[in-house]
């Protein structure tokens, strides 16, 4: 109870609390434009922390790491255009949402997600951190590929009537996630004895082409009707209302756990915990048709858990010293400049900075409610420029967020070939969710299970033997059977209707 | 449309039967899941389905009769779709600083802008704020160009 009070006392200080809201607001800003994220903002930010108090110092690095994580989700839902990779996720709903005249109720639930997921999190980091850290280590491949098959899975509930379009989009995600060097033997795959796809096709470049340069091709092609159009004249956030919210309280709380969980698992992060946020909301919800058309379930399935995902991502950083995560990685960076090794020894001999931390990831998630409000709004004064104006600034925004990547022109066409695909999924009605989980999931799934397949001597049902590894992929192989079931009712009963 | 459709479908048939040819140069003798394992299995799949989803497409063509519009169809959206890819292609050798504000009059004239106060106004303004932002502010480097071109982007970043 002591240190919790003077954790109070440091947090609560007027400079302590500047320079959480400073870091919020910074964080939400650098995760809405494409090409800057929190990882950056937090590694430029390590030597000014230098000369502040340890608690200061990071206490504003893990507020950016929460403003971050959430500011994606701005330009996702207003624009098509994912800030961060994060929110990928959030755009399959939230841009259809801003589309039908909704961005400000999308931008509200994504907000409010975002801020719940984020306390979930940091109130496990505050009372099992320990414990989970031991449960997270036990995880091996046999259970990252189950993770990674159970995600994959919702490429059947996405598909809806058109399930084999939906498979062969998340065969082709998967075939370009094999593009470059195996990581297992270092042999270089499909790049045609060139030096340009060695590096391999990256999720982002990937992720803005088939997202937003397809749309900007799409109205490109309309021709001249596009002069004067205006996306939506006015975008003011609208939070939900509290019978809103709890509508969507069993899809937030599940993704709450699915983030911190896989947060707290060393090198999944909060990508994958939005993608599997995403995917749970749409195999537990009654309507799984409705997925990718705009509704408040597919905004908050992900955002929670990638919000959720930050606080998991803190309990191997300071339990164990593993960061969970790239930005957690640089984090570590911040613990040094002060002297300090985060891991078993930080909670014994700094109490009281731990808690410190604590308490100031919880204040963040809070300012995140106001900070989100206020970039929220002023991204969306962008919704009121027509698109002759607003299409070629988004697609430079597009091609410097995929330049500054790796800084390779390669990544640049990697861009504009994922837009033209895009562009003809579109037109052909191929979903475009499952290629990009495919092309995110997939190296998890290769890897884990050849890793996998090698540790347990080639034998398959080892997979299964192992209960967590075992339930959760006996659980994705009933997923999929239902969804071919549901399909097949409904051609039978679409056919005896034609018969009558 | 549909014809357009079996088009893209067969594009994607021929382009995975080739690429699973090409697993064949990285399979490894002697290994039991080498390089060459997952994309063999992935392609797999690929091509039964591709094959279904053409099978689907050839009879929903014979029963509507419907052959739609050719993938080439783009009319005056070519001369956009040639903007973006001069842009990215000019990038690398005029740098950042000369061929965005050029690229984005360009698009916002083909897109139908008249306003050139707008016009003029946007594009530099943006081109000004990203070079800040980014090379300034965040230390993110924007491509400089070649030769002449790279000189003068160094005036600036």
């Amino acid at each position: 109870m002591d240190l919790w009070l003077s954790a109070l006392q440091v947090v609560f200080a007027p400079t302590t609390l500047l320079f959480i809201a400073f870091g919020v607001l910074l964080g939400t800003v650098l995760g809405a434009i494409p090409g800057l994220n929190s990882t950056m903002g937090t590694a430029l930010l390590i030597p000014f922390t230098f000369a502040m108090e340890p608690a200061n110092g990071l206490a504003l690095l893990a507020a950016v790491y929460c403003g971050g994580t959430f500011g994606g989700s701005i330009s996702a839902i207003l624009f098509n255009v994912p800030g961060a990779p994060e929110a990928a996720a959030t755009g399959f709903d939230g841009y259809p949402m801003a589309q039908k005249g909704q961005a400000g109720e999308a931008l509200g639930y994504a907000i409010m997600s975002s801020v719940l997921g984020g306390l979930f999190s940091v109130l496990v980091l505050t009372l099992v951190s320990p414990q989970l850290a031991v449960v997270g280590l036990t995880f091996s491949q046999p259970e990252y590929f189950a993770l990674a098959v159970a995600a994959l899975t919702l490429i059947a509930s996405l598909g809806g009537s058109g399930m084999v379009k939906a498979f062969i989009a998340g065969l082709i995600g998967l075939l370009l996630a094999t593009v470059g060097i195996d990581e297992m033997t270092a042999d270089p795959r499909f790049t045609f004895g060139g030096k340009a796809l060695l590096g391999g096709i990256n999720f982002i470049p990937a992720l803005i082409g088939t997202f937003a340069v397809s749309e900007i091709l799409a109205k490109a092609e309309e021709g001249t009707g596009l002069h004067g159009e205006h996306l939506h004249m006015k975008v003011s956030t609208k939070l939900p209302r509290f019978h809103e919210l709890l509508r969507l309280k069993w899809t937030m709380l599940r993704s709450a756990v699915i983030g911190t969980a896989i947060g707290i698992l060393p090198g999944v992060g909060a990508t994958t915990a939005a993608f599997i946020g995403y995917s749970e909301a749409v195999r537990w919800s009654r309507h799984p048709e409705r997925f990718g058309t705009g509704v408040p379930e597919g905004i908050a399935g992900p955002e929670t858990a990638n919000n959720a995902a930050t606080g998991g991502a803190m309990v191997p950083l300071l339990t164990l010293g593993i960061p969970g995560s790239a930005t957690t990685a640089v984090i570590i960076g911040g613990f040094l400049v002060h002297g300090l090794q985060p891991g078993p020894m930080l909670f014994m001999n700094q109490p009281k900075l731990m808690y410190s931390i604590f308490l100031a990831m919880f204040v963040a998630n809070i300012f995140m409610l106001f900070a989100g409000l206020l970039v929220a709004k002023g991204f969306a004064n962008f919704r009121k420029i027509r698109y002759s104006i607003l299409g070629p600034v988004i697609f430079v925004f597009a091609a410097i967020g995929s330049f500054g990547i790796r800084n390779d022109m390669t990544d640049l066409w990697i861009m504009f070939a994922c837009g033209l695909l895009g562009y003809f999924f579109k037109k052909f009605k191929y979903p475009i969710a499952p290629l990009i989980i495919g092309l995110v999931l997939g190296p998890l799934t290769e890897v884990s299970l050849r890793k996998g397949m090698f540790m347990a001597d080639y034998q398959l049902a080892a997979f299964l033997l192992r209960p967590i590894a075992g339930t959760i992929l006996l659980l994705a192989a009933a997923s999929v059977l239902w969804n071919l079931y549901a399909v097949f009712v409904k051609r039978g009963k679409a056919s005896l209707e034609e018969v009558e | 449309m549909l014809k357009g459709e079996l088009a893209f479908s067969i594009l994607i048939l021929v382009a995975a039967t080739y690429l699973f040819w090409e697993t064949g140069n990285f399979v490894k003798p002697g290994t039991t899941m080498g390089p060459s394992f997952w994309p063999r299995i992935v392609l797999g799949c690929l091509i039964v389905l591709v094959g279904l989803a053409s099978v689907d497409t050839l009879r929903a063509l014979e029963t509507r009769q419907a052959w739609g519009q050719s993938l080439a169809t783009m009319d005056r959206g070519k001369l956009r779709f040639f903007a973006a890819i001069a842009y990215l292609a000019l990038l690398p050798v005029l740098g950042f600083i000369l061929t965005t504000p050029a690229f984005m009059i360009a698009f916002m004239l083909l897109l139908g802008e008249k306003s050139v106060g707008w016009i003029l106004g946007v594009s530099i303004a943006m081109t000004a704020v990203i070079v800040v932002l980014f090379t300034k502010a965040m230390y993110v480097p924007l491509p400089r160009g070649e030769w002449l071109f790279r000189q003068f982007s160094l005036l600036f970043y």
